[in-house]
């Protein structure tokens, strides 16, 4: 037995219901935005942006997981709310992206992105 | 021995072998003669051309008289062809006892004759065969003016002129309502198709209601979206600054960064930052020495240590000058 299904075993042990892990879907997104915003400067965060989608900084894994549970509700998932978690992560980023209208769109096609995948 | 006098002529012996050679020698002097004179005439020599040209003119009489006599030939037969044609339209004409298609395609043998067929109008001679045909099958033991008469009242109440008669034959006036039938399928046909080009007429203006109406809730959503984004542009910096002040009150550091700025609200300084067009990078802030990143596009960047901003200012760099 390979250790994706022990894990998988172990998940649905613990009788986690798909609701539940909607529930948990904003915090899951807002754990991992602040993880990776909080290393990198700025600048870094914003040549991100201009090069790829909030999408592509989700890991393959994660990518996978949320894939499965589709149809996420995702009503909650704005521009401004990406800001904010960027902003919780990396201060100065945020306030890089809020004085910049290209790096504002760039996050709005981004909503839109994932919202066309998940939801 | 005798001596012979070397003045005297000497004795000559002819043989019969230098005979035949002396003839064949002049032989061939005659046939090199002729070859001479032959190349002389094909040379152009004198008189040549002038047998030449009487030659051809001869040749162009016997030509013109055999032009002549074929004409004579040709008109000759045509008289006869168009007796025999005047004969059989007569005939024709008063009735003769043989049937009309019978005579009419002995017509139009001897008209082929005469070379008619090919310059008349073919179909013209193709509508009369058929017409005389049709009404040749009508009845064939009536007289032909009868039947002409009725193909000419047939064309007329065909053609609207006169409306049909009683005394219509039963084949015709039968004939007449198929036609009829047929043109009543046909009005019918064309109501039909009528029918379905409105359709899809009518579908095409819905699909483009629709892709209109689509459009225009595009439109507006697009607008709405610009609408937020001014409004966060505009006041998305205190929104920010408020997030960023709670996040660091739960987590509980960097309190001390600005914090009492934050509390009584962003300040503007009057310093102005200069970039270029499109550059970005980051500049120290004169209040805090804390780094301040400077968006491509921005117009105003915000110090995340005290929170002041600052109005950016673009400039055009001289041509040559690097940042």
């Amino acid at each position: 037995m390979g250790l994706k299904s022990e894990l998988k075993l172990n998940i649905t042990g613990k009788g986690v219901t798909k609701a539940a892990f909607k529930e948990f879907a904003p915090g899951i997104f807002r754990g991992f935005i602040e993880e990776l915003v909080k290393p990198k400067s700025a600048l870094e965060v914003a040549q991100f942006l201009e090069t790829a989608t909030i999408w592509d900084w989700v890991p393959e894994g994660q990518k996978k997981f949320l894939i499965s549970y589709a149809p996420w509700p995702l009503e909650w998932l704005t521009t401004q709310w990406i800001i904010d978690a960027i902003a919780r992560g990396n201060k100065a980023a945020g306030y890089l992206l809020i004085t910049s209208p290209d790096l504002l769109d760039r996050i709005t096609e981004s909503v839109k992105d994932i919202k066309a995948r998940l939801e | 021995m005798a001596v012979r006098d070397v003045f005297a002529p000497k004795p000559s012996k002819v043989t019969d072998a230098q005979v035949d050679q002396v003839k064949e020698t002049m032989e061939h002097i005659n046939v090199v003669d002729q070859t001479i004179m032959t190349a002389d005439k094909l040379a152009g020599g004198p008189g040549y051309r002038q047998e030449l040209e009487r030659q051809d003119a001869k040749l162009s009489e016997m030509e013109r008289q055999k032009d002549e006599q074929a004409k004579e030939l040709h008109e000759t037969q045509m008289q006869l062809l168009t007796k025999e044609l005047g004969a059989k339209i007569d005939e024709l004409k008063h009735g003769g006892p043989r049937p009309i298609g019978e005579q009419l395609a002995e017509i139009q043998e001897v008209a082929g004759k005469l070379g008619l067929a090919p310059t008349a109008p073919k179909s013209t001679i193709q509508e009369l065969g058929e017409l005389m045909t049709f009404v040749n099958s009508i009845n064939p033991a009536r007289s032909i003016a009868d039947q002409i008469r009725e193909a000419k009242e047939m064309i007329q109440v065909l053609d609207g002129e006169k409306p049909p008669s009683a005394e219509m034959p039963a084949s015709i006036a039968l004939q007449m309502k198929q036609m009829d039938y047929n043109l009543q399928i046909q009005l019918k046909n064309m109501e039909d198709a009528r029918d379905v080009r409105d359709k899809e007429w009518n579908l095409k203006l819905k699909q483009f209601e629709t892709d209109t109406e689509l459009k225009r809730q595009e439109l507006a959503q697009k607008l709405a979206e610009a609408h937020e984004r001014n409004q966060m542009l505009s006041g998305g910096i205190e929104k920010v600054g408020a997030v960023v002040a709670r996040g660091m009150m739960e987590s509980g550091g960097g309190a001390g960064i600005g914090g009492g700025a934050e509390a009584a609200g962003p300040k503007i300084a009057s310093q102005v930052i200069e970039a270029a067009m499109g550059e970005f990078g980051e500049t120290t802030c004169p209040s805090c020495s804390g780094i301040i990143p400077i968006a491509r596009d921005a117009v105003k960047a915000v110090c995340p240590g005290c929170s002041t901003i600052y109005p950016v200012k673009r400039i055009s760099m001289p041509v040559g000058v690097e940042e």
